[in-house]
């Protein structure tokens, strides 16, 4: 018994959101109180699931929880998952941050819950299924499989211009990952049609080639991080969706993105990596003082949060082309630290705006009295986000920053800027909204945190403490896994050298 | 070239043709229950169609399986002709089953004189598509596709008294007359100089081409393209492509389904079918490139033309219209790769042949799916045209709310139309292209695909009117969207799991063919 679930654990993991998803369908619309019910029973019971990852993942190199059976013969196509240590943290985020998102939605989501539980659930087995899938036919079908679901969550629910958003992010999305199907298909065909991540690996390809295929898969991920200038549908998708779908965004969609470089484009293409690599940290640090300069100007406190992102995210691409063991471990870091820095964020805001609704700074003042524990929380999750040593993002941001510092010293410089950036715009924003006099006497009836808001971000709080403190309960997963993908991208540089040197 | 004497011998074309035969003896018992007009003979002439398809669709299955094939005076039955004419079989089986209700609505306005003959129309329009999918001479090819055209003329404007409906179907009668006629032209071009009405014989004189004695080059030359041009027209594609949006428009709604899948699926077959012959004859380099690059331009035009007129649709119909179109291209690129495979000479032939089945399949795969999708498309759409077809996106706004499963049903069709996985359109559209990559054709591939991710545009419209906007509507329109009936969700609904299995498990349809 044990062992059939242990060796099908991911499927688990995977599917059990999908066939809460299913239940939900069998439910009329009006029984409302079940349909929260085995939501919240779901996706709990998929963070139970997923608890069995980290108790027997083994601190060995390779994919673990491994499960591999043909899927369409005729293409060469494999049912194939795994985890190794990039992903094992991130399918953990994953799940955790969705019953947070179910239990906040509770409150907030008040009409058509059906349709809202059933995209979220839909949701999450799309994104577990894009981290733990090693048959890249089969990471590319979940992929795209995220977008429809998030499409409805933005358009159906959100607020403002959310039709205008959810079509713009589904489209940049999807232009950018058709390139990459090709791509895909020709590496298929390179690879005497086989789809598995580990025959890819094994691919002699020439610079060229590596160029134009780096290039499509790199477009397709750069878009989803976002990378500057691609990041233009972030902001409006971010502000215009439901609070829960910001958190999903933000704390799981964005790295997708860099979860792609991490698992496709770096090691698939080290040659093309070594030319690119300048350039795309160049343009990361461009996204890192730009998202940070454009959040200080913002007046809608989401927006600031999604401008935020950008920046943060400008950290995470950084270490990834260091490529230095330290950097890239960091940045893996910096992807869980950030998706629950502003998944908690975005969460804050959206309990603040279900009381008041209205986002804009300006409509608040002063009102750190009336809601005490609020404030400390959100203060909490404002030094986690400026990296204050003790939270999670200082751990991160300084292993990323001195892992780079040797490979790329002008970016790295120039990206410290954006640290000091960060506590600027944030620090402000939270001097405008919580001290001073109270502004208006409307906010006078404003309620503190309740019990349900309070257990959405208990798990946030302590995590990004114990992350802060305790890292290297975490690290340590990780390394195997940088080490790995380092050693990888190294032995084939010095295989060119020698190569060079024996012409 | 001569012809191989026959007698005519009726056990032999029962044996070999009894699914088409099956469509003509059905057809002429519909015209005749639907002439008797006795009390619900409109009920029993459905059935007669129904059972008529369906009957012709399982002869089809055995005949498959049997490895039925043979000649018969200018007709070749064979397999791939069989499981083109199965489809064709299955949309019409679909049709029918979805329009049941739409034409019965018309019937109880008292608009009697419109009902019966469609059905009849339908059928006698399904047998010219299948035998177009036989023919082996020209002369057979050109009453079959007269024989579908017709019928779909007099289909497209059987709603006489609305202005609009005849405009479109006077069109679709000159525009196709012209085709038809340029057609012709080309293939009398063909024959003075082949001598020969046999379509084989014409692939011959593509090998003779190389010698330089035969002087009859131009004329080959001259015929094919005429040919190319008329079959460019019947698939809708870029510059011929005018006609679709008005006619689709025009046509009543199950009748523009049918036109969208079983047209297509019929005059693609047939042209892929002329093609397909080649590779039996040495066809020099030369000529390959003059036929790809000339397919390519044709490629391009549709897919870029047809993608970005779309965008500025407001109707459902023309939406669909210039998908079908679309989707015209995205085939042609199927085409051109296996016209690539035959291109690429026989150094090793057996890896020839495997790849060529390849495209094959593909084409085939993508056809069933594209008629699969358009079916369920405009098989939610009649059932939301009560009276009046539907005509506007707009009118679907907040149609999420009151018909929950009619949404989710055409959004689904939608978005496997745009090619999102995990849905069937999806693994269709992925494996064409594949087959475009294995032949090197990569410029194309990149303006497809990206045309296509643009294409995602136009289908969100009528999702984003359906599940993002609200409106009031009004009491007639909830009263007609109500009466949705039973069996018709049931299609609706086995149609889209069909879409989802499609995608999950293409391995066992591609089994299939």
């Amino acid at each position: 018994m044990f062992n059939f679930f242990d060796q099908n654990i991911l499927n688990f993991v995977i599917w059990t959101p999908l066939l809460g998803a299913l239940l939900l369908l069998t439910i009329p619309q009006k029984q409302n109180l079940w349909i929260k019910r085995i939501a919240l029973m779901t996706v709990s019971l998929t963070f139970l699931f997923s608890l069995h990852l980290v108790c027997y993942f083994k601190s060995s190199s390779g994919y673990q929880f491994e499960i591999f059976r043909p899927w369409i013969p005729a293409i060469g196509a494999y049912y194939a998952l795994g985890v190794d240590g990039f992903s094992l943290w991130l399918v953990l985020l994953a799940t955790l941050l969705m019953p947070i998102a179910v239990l906040f939605s509770m409150g907030s989501i008040k009409e058509k819950e059906k349709s809202f539980y059933f995209n979220l659930l839909i949701l999450e087995t799309a994104m577990l299924g894009t981290l733990c899938a090693l048959d890249v036919f089969l990471f590319y079908l979940f992929w795209e499989a995220m977008l429809i679901p998030m499409y409805f969550l933005i358009g159906i629910f959100g607020h403002g211009r959310k039709v205008y958003a959810a079509i713009k992010f589904f489209i940049f999305t999807l232009i950018g990952s058709v390139l990459m199907l090709l791509a895909i298909v020709y590496l298929r065909q390179e690879a005497e049609g086989s789809f598995l991540l580990d025959h890819w690996s094994l691919l002699a390809l020439s610079p060229q080639v590596q160029g134009v295929l780096f290039a499509a898969f790199a477009l397709a991920f750069a878009i989803k991080v976002p990378l500057f200038p691609l990041h233009t549908w972030l902001p409006d998708a971010h502000t215009e969706a439901p609070t829960a779908g910001s958190m999903i965004l933000a704390g799981v969609l964005l790295k997708m993105g860099t979860y792609g470089f991490v698992r496709f484009a770096i090691p698939l293409f080290p040659d093309a990596l070594l030319v690119a690599k300048p350039w795309i940290a160049t343009l990361a640090v461009v996204g890192i003082v730009y998202g940070a300069l454009v959040a200080m100007v913002q007046k809608d406190m989401k927006r600031l949060v999604a401008y935020s992102s950008i920046s943060h995210l400008g950290f995470v691409m950084l270490g990834l082309m260091a490529l230095t063991p330290q950097a890239v471990t960091g940045a893996t870091y910096q992807m869980v630290n950030h998706g629950l820095t502003s998944a908690g964020l975005f969460l804050m805001v959206g309990m603040l705006y279900d009381r008041t609704h209205t986002r804009l700074i300006a409509d608040y003042g002063g009102i750190a009295k009336q809601v005490p524990l609020y404030t400390f929380v959100f203060l909490i999750l404002t030094f986690a986000s400026i990296a204050l040593p003790g939270t999670n993002s200082f751990v991160g941001e300084f292993l990323i920053l001195s892992g780079s510092l040797k490979e790329l010293p002008y970016q790295t410089i120039l990206a410290t800027l954006g640290v000091i950036f960060g506590a600027v715009y944030m620090l402000w924003m939270v001097e405008r909204v919580f001290f001073g006099p109270l502004k208006k006497d409307s906010l006078k009836g404003l309620k503190d945190m309740n019990w349900r808001e309070v257990l959405c971000v208990l798990p946030i709080i302590l995590l990004v403490v114990w992350m802060g403190v305790k890292p290297n309960f975490f690290l340590s997963k990780i390394e195997i896994a940088t080490q790995t993908l380092t050693e990888t991208v190294q032995q084939n540089q010095l295989a060119k050298q020698s190569l060079k040197l024996q012409k | 070239m001569a012809e191989i004497e026959q007698n005519f011998s009726f056990s032999q074309l029962w044996h070999l043709g009894y699914p088409t035969l099956i469509l003509v003896i059905a057809a002429f018992t519909a015209l005749m229950t639907s002439i008797m007009r006795f009390k619900r003979s409109f009920l029993v002439t459905s059935i007669v169609s129904a059972l008529g398809f369906f009957l012709s669709a399982l002869g089809t299955i055995f005949q498959i399986k049997a490895e039925v094939k043979g000649l018969f005076f200018g007709l070749e039955f064979g397999l791939y002709g069989q499981v083109l004419a199965l489809i064709i079989a299955l949309i019409g089986l679909v049709v029918v089953l979805f329009s049941y209700r739409y034409w019965l609505d018309y019937e109880q306005e008292g608009k009697k004189e419109i009902i019966p003959e469609t059905m009849a129309l339908m059928l006698f329009s399904a047998v010219g598509m299948q035998l177009m999918l036989f023919a082996q001479n020209w002369i057979i090819f050109v009453l079959s596709l007269e024989v579908m055209s017709i019928a779909l003329y007099i289909l497209v404007g059987i709603r006489r008294y609305q202005v609009n409906s005849a405009e479109g179907a006077l069109k679709y009668f000159l525009l196709g007359s012209v085709a038809a006629a340029i057609m012709l032209m080309g293939i009398s071009f063909l024959y003075g100089a082949t001598g020969s009405l046999d379509m084989m014989s014409f692939l011959k004189a593509f090998s003779l081409l190389k010698l330089p004695t035969y002087s009859a080059g131009i004329l080959v030359k001259a015929g094919l393209l005429l040919v190319l041009i008329g079959f460019i027209f019947k698939i809708a594609a870029v510059p011929f492509h005018f006609w679709a949006p008005d006619v689709y428009e025009a046509a009543p709604m199950p009748v523009t389904g049918f036109m969208a899948t079983g047209v297509k699926v019929a005059a693609f077959g047939a042209f892929f079918r002329i093609l397909m012959g080649i590779p039996y004859i040495s066809f020099d380099a030369e000529h390959n490139r003059l036929l790809l690059n000339f397919l390519g331009l044709i490629f391009i035009l549709t897919v870029v033309v047809a993608n970005m007129t779309a965008l500025r649709q407001k109707s459902i119909k023309r939406v669909l219209a210039y998908s079908s179109i679309a989707h015209a291209g995205y085939l042609l690129l199927g085409v051109m790769s296996y016209i690539k495979h035959q291109g690429q000479g026989s150094s090793h032939e057996l890896e020839q042949i495997k790849t060529m089945f390849g495209s094959l399949q593909s084409i085939l795969l993508y056809l069933a799916v594209y008629s699969l999708l358009t079916l369920g498309a405009f098989a939610v759409l009649t059932n939301l045209s009560k009276k009046k077809d539907l005509e506007n996106i707009e009118e679907l706004k907040g149609l999420a709310g009151r018909q929950p499963l009619l949404a989710a049903a055409l959004s689904v069709f939608l978005f496997a139309l745009a090619g999102i996985p995990p849905l069937g359109g999806f693994f269709a559209k992925y494996y064409l292209f594949s087959q475009a990559i294995a032949t090197e054709l990569y410029l194309y591939a990149v303006i497809g695909i990206l045309f296509s991710a643009v294409s995602l545009y136009y289908y969100l419209a009528p999702v984003v009117a359906m599940y993002f906007m609200k409106t009031e509507a009004s009491q007639e329109q909830v009263q007609s969207e109500i009466s949705t009936p039973f069996y018709s969700k049931l299609l609706i609904v086995g149609m889209m799991v069909l879409v989802f299995y499609v995608g999950l498990f293409p391995q066992s349809v591609l089994d299939l063919f």
